[in-house]
Parts: structure tokens; C-alpha cells; sequence
């Protein structure tokens, strides 16, 4: 999980898109308090969004 | 030996592709194995068949590769969803955990799928369309070309132009989401009542039944060409929150009704919309390869991506872009995108961390015929037809192709299974279904007893490469099924009185009725001797015996099917279905032999 | 349908053993408040008992464990869809509403004009972004 949260730091400084850090921290502290079945619910038409 | 492995998937289509010092020794779709059509999940097994193929363990790798950026591509989706908000609460809340529970974390869910992958090999990263342009330009015979590809969306490019040069690829400019082709295809495709991913083929199937009535309508308000060959779409009339479909309650009544459901009957609107959008998208690219050009200054172009499987876009940019020299990566698609991570990694700068290494074109091109895929020996065969109770003779491959010939020239369907497993979406003659195309029956009688499918569709030719130009106006080869042209003028026979819609399916145009579309194209697959040898030697067979050196083709499978890859899934296939002569290795089957009336099927059957 | 596998991991037997516990923490809390006769004390005492009988005989408490796993997984998911709705309203919603308020699309939306960006390089291969 470190790695993954400087791999964002590192991506978030180059685009210059901080305004996306609290969002981003909220889900992988989720991701990292909860296990994911990663089966997918996603209809496939919302595949070209998502 | 230097091995590097690239992977595709988790959206749809996964795949896997392994490298040995460069060379493409494998090549898999996961939905081959698995048995689910346009299967996304971790290719699992496809990896497991590479290594297998190659005799090697995953602690053999120098480097794994996947085809995408997957925090550039979760920050898109955020990003998206802020532009949607107040709306796309349940959408979140649907997709996010998919990203949370392993599409984020890829090194790590890489690391735990491959146990034994030392701790030094490094797991690399391309852009989603770095990895279509290295699949397009690093396996063409081209030293420099002009790339091109075009697909729903990767990160936020939906649609690129690189430069190829050497082992090198310079990205040039690109389109970004949401103005996206594939997108736009693939609204009409949903809102036609097929399956989005994977019914575009049919809505390209159908287009040619259809008048282009609707062209201005999508010319005006759907989507705006600009001088440069860009484009944008109307975001007035897409809603992908809406309840099942990529199209809102605007865009029905702008194009005349409510989406069609799975299940209801074709009306000619539909045929007249498929036609339309193919007019629109075959335009969208004529002008995208022109721009491609001026941005380049090549004559050569390479294709890839998912609209680049629209073969009938491609024969016209042959024909009227341009280019002199166009070749299109077969595996077009996602899973093609395996490849393509492989090749960067392999290619890519040392300061990029990839593995730097030159590149020699080949003379023809690096796919080896697109024949990457596992092959089972004569023993297995024999050892899973004995399991299943199959009734076979076995036999040398000249009697065995004096044989099938035969059936074929008898008005039978054969089916085909013989070396290794295509990689791509077409069958090539490996993994075939196979009938006399001379039959004015046969493409009836394919579609509807042998495949269950949609009478409409069309069935595609296999023709000796040499003898191509006497039958189809092709100006080039077209090994991988990817280019449609027109039947030669000498095969055609007039037709006295156009008829209506789908009944013009019945109509004799050539002397090829059964791969004579209705607007007297084919979908060609030229055969030569050195990429193909066995179906090669087949259709000079069956040359010698009836004077035709053509042979339709068209994949081994049945409607939600995956092609098949084994002896036990082509058995199950054939009992299952109408085919009535199985070749697969060195044995020989017959229908009328076998003990069975059916078997369970070995897929899981995909809904329309 | 396969025969049970002889060996089970200690990881499995835990979680098999484990999954006996609800029960009898329900106990326990309708004991606190009266609504049946077991002192809360010998609930405590049968915890670690619990588990020490499913992970001693995996193979009885099977069924119960799919059973379990199966609700557990479906009340998982209900809980998760509920949190990220949550996150949608409390934090993306206002966050779209004032990139909206300070100009900021995330979606090029622009009906005309070139839509060809040049491109930046395509980065470095060992970055996921």
C-alpha cells in the first residue's frame, strides 16, 4: 500500500492535480480497511467511462 | 534467452504474449481457455499456456509488462465522476470497487499471480495506447511508418498518431475522451440491441442491408469534423447513467424510436442506422489516416485498436487514403494490446526502463501467420477423444486432406482444427469451420444450423494468395482477414431485380455466392505457403479436385462462444452443432459415426 | 461432486472456527441484557472453545462456514456500496460542485473546434501513471 500511495504522490505532483489528493486518500484508505472481491458489477457499457 | 511477458485485460478481452530475445514465441486470448467470451479477468491461464509453450517458469522472466496505466487510468474515472456529480452516486459506488480490489495494486496482484517472479524483474508500464501503437508498428515489416489507433479510450487518449522509426515509436498528438470513435460506434451498437465490446461485428454485418439515411442527422448533431481530421462528439445526446444504454431519451427521439432489446425483430431503421454510423466511421478514418500522413510525412501506415477491426474502414483507406503500404496488427483489439506491452518493454529506452533492445523488420512481419497460440500433440488429441467416447480414424495429413476435400466438395461442413491457436479474433485456418463458398445455400445454412446465429451475417473467404486477384479486387495480400474488397467483375452475375432488406441475402451476386456480401464485397483472408502451410496445402486440394481455390472460413465456434482451442472443445462444438465432418490433428471424425446425439457444452454462453 | 480434502490449512481451520463465534457473541450480548438465562461469563469462557472445535473438526462445520461466508460476503458488499455512497455525497458531490463554481470541466465538452492534443512522450515504463 505504501508504494501504491507514493506512486500517487509522485502522479499527483507531475500532473499538478492536487485538488484530487483527499478523494484519492479516502479510497485507498477504504481499499485498505476493507477486502475487495473484485468481481465486476459494472455493466459493460459503462466500460469506455470507467 | 531474455524473456519478457505483456498482459492485457481486466476491462475485457485479457490476454497474454511472451517474448524470447524479441521473438513472439506465444500469444493468448484468456477467453480461449476460460471458456467465457471476451473474458476480463487476470489472464491466469493465458499466462500459464505462455510459459508452458516456451518451457519455461516465471522465474525465467526479464521483465512483465502491462498494457496500461492504471493510477493515470483511476484518476480519469475520478475525474469523470466529478464532472458527473450531483448524478453517479450508484455508479461510484458500483465501480469503485473493482479498483480497490485489484485493479490498482497491479504490481501486486502481478507479484501474486507470479509466484517464483524474482524480486529484480521489473513490471513495466505502457500507456493504453503506447501499447496498440508498438502491437501495430514493432511486429509490421516497416522500418518508419505513420501509426495509427483508434479505439473507446485508454487512459484519456481515445485516438493517437505516433511515428515509428527503428525500434522507436514517437508519440505525435491524440484525441482525448470523451471525444472517442469506438464510442460512438458503440452507442449505436448498444442502442441496435447488440452487445456492446462485442456486437460491433454485427452491426458492420448489417450495415450493407441498410440505406445511409441517417448520416446527416449524425453529421449534425452527434458529432463535428474539424478541417484537421478531429472530431468531437455531442455529449447532449450520450448518457451512460441513464438506465441500460449509452444513449439518453434525446438522442431516441432524434433517431426515431426507443433502443432495441435483444429480442426484438430487426426493423429497417436498424439496418439503416448500422449503415449510417459504418458511412460516418469509414470517413472519421479516411480523415484521421490523411491527418496521419501530413503529421508524418510517411507512406506507410500501421493500425491498431478496436475500431481498426472495422475491416471494411480499412479496405477503404487502402484503397482511397493516402498510403502506399498499410498493415493492420491482426490482433487489433485489447488482447492484442498483451503484445504490444511485450514489445515497448523490449524496445523501449533504457531511461525509460525498458530493455533497448534494435529491431530488424521481418520481411513479411513478426507474427508468425498470428499462429502464437498452443498446439496439442497427436497423442492428446487421440487420449481426449478416447475420454469422450468420440468415434475417429487416424490418418497421414495427405489422405486426411484428400478426405476432407472431399466432404467439402460434397456439399459437407467441415470443421478444422490443426496447429497452433490463432491469436486475434479470426479464425485463420486453424481453428476453422469449413464449406464450399461456390454453394448458394451454404451462408443459410452456416449461419443458422451450424453457428445459431443471425442469418444476416456474412461468412468470409480463404483464397490461395496466388490466385487472389482473379476473384477479389484486393491490390495487396490480406493475410489476417482484416481488409473487405470488392468480388472481381469477372465473378459477378447480375442480379435482374434488387430485392427488399434481409431478402436480398438470398440473391446469387457471384459466382462465390456464400462470401459475397450483398454489396458484392468479401471479407478476404489470402492464403500463402509460407505462414499457413497446412490450410494452404488444403485449399490447393481442394483446387485440384474442383477448380476453386477458395474455401469459406469462418471460426470454430457456435453463437456466445469462445473459438475453440482443444480437441475436447472442437468434439463438443461438433456434436453440438450441424457440422458434419471434424478434422482435428490427425484424426477424422464423422457425424453420422458418432455415439452422441449431444454432450454438455464446455462454455459459458454469452447473451447477446 | 469431489471428496472433501483430507488437509486443510491452519489458516482455513481458523477461519472455519472463527466463523462459530457470531453465534455465540449474540449469546453473550442477549445474556448482558437478560433475555436469556446464561451468564455472560460462561459465553466468555466458550469463545475460544468454539474455535478450538471448529478448527478440530473442520469438516462438521463446513456447510455452516459456506453458509456464513456467503452472508458475510453479501452484508460485505451492501456495507461497501452504502460507505461509497457515502463518499459520493460527502466528498465528490461538493468537490464537482466547486470545480463547476471555479470554471474547472474534467470533460472537455467543446462542441467545435480542433480536438488534437499534441502529445507529452509517453512517459517513463517503471511509473503505473
Amino acid at each position: 500500500m505504501w508504494s501504491l500511495l507514493r506512486d500517487f504522490a509522485r502522479f499527483l505532483g507531475r500532473e499538478k492535480k492536487w485538488w484530487l489528493a483527499p478523494l484519492i486518500l479516502i479510497l485507498i484508505l477504504l481499499g485498505a480497511v476493507v477486502v475487495f472481491s473484485s468481481s465486476s458489477a459494472v455493466a459493460p457499457f459503462l466500460y469506455p467511462f470507467l | 534467452m531474455r524473456y519478457v511477458l505483456g498482459l492485457s485485460g481486466l476491462y475485457h478481452d485479457s490476454a497474454a504474449a511472451l517474448l524470447g530475445d524479441g521473438r513472439i514465441l506465444a500469444a493468448v486470448q484468456e477467453e480461449r481457455l476460460s471458456r467465457r467470451k471476451n473474458d476480463a479477468r487476470f489472464p491466469e491461464r493465458a499466462i500459464r499456456s505462455c510459459l508452458e509453450q516456451a518451457g519455461i517458469t516465471a522465474g525465467d522472466l526479464h521483465a512483465v509488462a502491462f498494457y496500461e496505466k492504471p493510477i493515470l487510468k483511476f484518476s480519469r474515472t475520478l475525474e469523470v465522476f466529478l464532472g458527473w456529480a450531483p448524478r453517479g452516486g450508484r455508479a461510484f459506488a458500483r465501480a469503485i470497487p473493482d479498483w480497490l480490489g485489484g485493479r490498482l495494486d497491479l504490481r501486486g496482484r502481478i507479484r501474486a499471480a507470479l509466484p517464483g517472479l524474482r524480486a529484480e524483474c521489473p513490471i513495466l508500464f505502457t500507456t493504453h495506447h503506447e501499447a496498440h501503437a508498438a502491437s501495430a508498428f514493432l511486429p509490421s515489416p516497416f522500418t518508419e511508418a505513420a501509426i495509427l489507433t483508434v479505439d473507446g479510450v485508454g487512459e484519456w487518449a481515445t485516438t493517437a498518431i505516433a511515428r515509428g522509426s527503428g525500434a522507436g515509436i514517437e508519440p505525435v498528438e491524440e484525441i482525448r475522451f470523451p471525444h472517442s470513435l469506438g464510442l460512438l460506434y458503440s452507442a449505436f451498437t448498444a442502442y441496435c440491441g447488440f452487445r456492446v465490446n462485442s456486437g460491433e461485428y454485427k452491426l458492420m454485418g448489417l450495415a450493407p442491408y441498410g440505406e445511409p439515411t441517417w448520416v446527416g442527422a449524425i453529421r449534425d448533431e452527434l458529432v463535428s469534423f474539424d478541417e484537421d481530421g478531429s472530431f468531437r462528439l455531442n455529449l447532449e445526446y450520450l448518457d451512460p447513467l441513464a438506465d441500460d444504454r449509452l444513449t439518453n431519451a434525446r438522442f431516441h427521439a432524434r433517431f426515431g424510436g426507443p433502443p432495441r432489446r435483444p429480442e426484438e425483430p430487426l426493423e429497417p431503421r436498424h439496418r439503416d442506422l448500422a449503415r449510417s454510423i459504418q458511412v460516418v466511421t469509414e470517413e472519421a478514418m479516411l480523415r484521421l489516416a490523411r491527418r496521419a500522413h501530413e503529421r508524418t510525412g510517411s507512406f506507410r501506415l500501421c493500425l491498431a485498436g478496436g475500431v481498426a477491426l472495422n475491416c471494411v474502414a480499412n479496405g477503404r483507406i487502402l484503397r482511397e487514403g493516402p498510403f502506399r503500404e498499410v498493415w493492420i496488427q491482426p490482433a487489433a483489439g485489447d488482447a492484442g494490446a498483451a503484445l504490444g506491452a511485450a514489445l515497448a518493454a523490449w524496445h523501449g529506452s533504457l531511461e525509460r526502463g525498458g530493455l533497448s533492445a534494435p529491431r530488424t523488420p521481418a520481411s513479411t512481419d513478426a507474427m508468425a501467420g498470428g499462429f502464437l497460440g498452443p498446439e496439442e500433440s497427436p497423442e492428446a488429441v487421440e487420449a481426449s477423444l478416447r475420454s469422450l467416447g468420440a468415434v475417429w480414424e487416424r490418418m497421414t495429413p495427405e489422405v486426411l486432406r484428400e478426405r476432407v476435400v472431399r466432404s467439402l466438395a460434397e456439399g459437407k461442413v467441415v470443421g478444422w482444427v490443426q496447429g497452433r491457436m490463432e491469436f486475434g479474433p479470426r479464425a485463420l485456418g486453424h481453428r476453422s469451420i469449413l464449406g464450399d463458398p461456390r454453394n448458394p445455400d451454404m451462408q443459410s445454412r452456416m449461419n443458422l444450423k451450424v453457428k445459431f446465429r443471425e442469418s444476416f451475417r456474412p461468412f468470409a473467404p480463404a483464397v490461395l494468395a496466388e490466385r487472389s486477384t482473379e476473384f477479389f479486387g484486393l491490390g495487396g495480400e490480406s493475410p489476417y482477414m482484416l481488409l473487405v474488397a470488392p468480388v472481381a467483375e469477372s465473378q459477378r452475375v447480375p442480379v435482374a431485380q434488387e430485392a427488399d432488406g434481409l431478402d436480398r441475402l438470398k440473391q446469387v451476386r457471384s459466382t462465390l455466392p456464400a462470401v459475397t456480401h450483398v454489396d458484392g464485397s468479401a471479407r478476404v483472408q489470402t492464403v500463402d505457403r509460407d505462414r499457413n502451410p497446412e490450410f494452404h496445402a488444403l485449399l490447393r486440394q481442394f483446387e485440384a479436385v474442383t477448380g476453386c481455390p477458395v474455401l469459406i472460413n469462418t471460426s470454430f465456434n457456435v453463437r456466445g462462444e469462445p473459438v475453440v482451442a482443444t480437441a475436447e472443445d472442437a468434439y463438443r462444438c461438433f456434436i453440438n452443432s450441424r457440422i458434419d465432418v471434424l478434422a482435428v490433428g490427425p484424426c477424422f471424425l464423422e457425424r453420422d459415426r458418432q455415439p452422441h446425439a449431444s454432450l454438455p457444452r464446455s462454455f459459458e454462453a454469452l447473451a447477446d | 461432486m469431489n471428496a472433501p480434502p483430507a488437509h486443510r490449512s491452519l489458516r482455513e481451520r481458523f477461519a472455519i472456527g472463527a466463523s462459530l463465534l457470531p453465534p455465540v457473541a449474540l449469546l453473550l450480548l442477549a445474556s448482558r441484557w437478560g433475555w436469556v438465562g446464561i451468564p455472560a461469563r460462561v459465553c466468555l469462557l466458550a469463545m475460544p472453545g468454539v474455535i478450538g472445535l471448529g478448527m478440530g473438526f473442520p469438516e462438521v462445520f463446513a456447510p455452516w462456514y459456506r453458509g456464513f461466508s456467503r452472508v458475510r460476503s453479501w452484508l460485505g458488499g451492501r456495507l461497501v456500496f452504502g460507505l461509497l455512497l457515502g463518499i459520493h455525497g460527502l466528498v465528490v458531490i461538493p468537490m464537482g460542485f466547486f470545480m463547476r463554481v471555479l470554471g474547472q470541466r474534467p470533460i472537455d465538452g467543446a462542441r467545435s473546434g480542433s480536438s488534437w492534443v499534441r502529445s507529452k512522450g509517453y512517459g517513463s515504463l517503471r511509473d503505473p501513471f
